[in-house]
C-alpha cells in the first residue's frame, strides 16, 4: 500500500509587493486571495525582504507612511522571509528560495516565456490574485500539503 | 499590533486602484533596477 506523502511546498504561496499593496489599499481580488492566507494558520505567505520593502514604498506613496509602517509590522507577522540574491526579481527569489508552489502577482511579465522556463523549473504556479482566490481550494489542498482530515 | 480590519478602514480613505499599485511599484523597481 502506498500513501503519498504530504507536500507542504502545496500550502506555500510566495505574492509580489502589488498584490500586497493591493490587497491592503484596494481590496478585490487582492484582498480575496490574501484572506485566504489570513484564514488558514497552515498557508504560509514567502516574501522577500525587498518585496515587503516594495510594498511599503508603495503604500507611503499612495497613502501614507504611518499607515505603511503600521502594515509593515502585520503583514512582518504573518509572512516568512527568505533572503534573495541581489539582481534576482524580488518575487520570483521569494518563489524558489521559499519553495514555494504559487506565486501571486499582477505583472503578466513574471508568466511570460523566459520567467515561465524558470519557474517550470521549480515547478511554480504564477497565478493572478483572481485565480488563486478561485482555484486554491483549502479542503481539497489540506490532505495533499498537510496530511489528515482538513479541519475546517 | 493594530488589526487588519483597522488597517483596511484607514486604507479605504484614500482612493487607490491596482493600476495605482501597478504604476507606483513599476516606477519604484525602474528606479532601483
Amino acid at each position: 500500500m502506498t500513501e503519498t506523502e504530504p507536500d507542504p511546498r502545496l500550502a506555500r504561496v510566495a505574492v509580489d509587493a502589488d498584490v500586497l499593496a493591493a490587497d491592503l489599499l484596494v481590496g478585490g481580488d487582492a484582498r480575496a486571495a490574501m484572506d485566504i492566507v489570513r484564514a488558514h494558520s497552515w498557508v504560509e505567505l514567502v516574501v522577500t525582504g525587498r518585496v515587503l520593502d516594495d510594498a511599503e514604498a508603495v503604500v507611503a506613496a499612495l497613502a501614507e507612511p504611518g499607515l505603511a509602517a503600521d502594515w509593515r509590522e502585520a503583514i512582518a507577522a504573518l509572512a516568512t522571509v527568505v533572503d534573495a540574491p541581489a539582481g534576482d526579481h524580488p518575487a520570483l527569489a521569494a518563489a524558489y528560495r521559499g519553495d514555494a508552489a504559487h506565486l501571486l502577482t499582477t505583472d503578466d511579465r513574471l508568466a511570460g516565456a523566459e520567467a515561465g522556463a524558470a519557474l517550470g523549473r521549480w515547478d511554480i504556479s504564477v497565478k493572478r490574485p483572481d485565480g488563486f482566490a478561485r482555484l486554491f481550494d483549502p479542503e481539497a489542498v489540506y490532505p495533499a500539503a498537510v496530511g489528515g482530515e482538513y479541519p475546517g | 499590533m493594530e488589526s487588519w480590519d483597522s488597517l483596511f478602514e484607514r486604507a479605504a480613505r484614500h482612493d487607490v486602484t491596482v493600476e495605482d499599485v501597478r504604476r507606483a511599484l513599476a516606477e519604484r523597481r525602474g528606479d532601483d533596477d
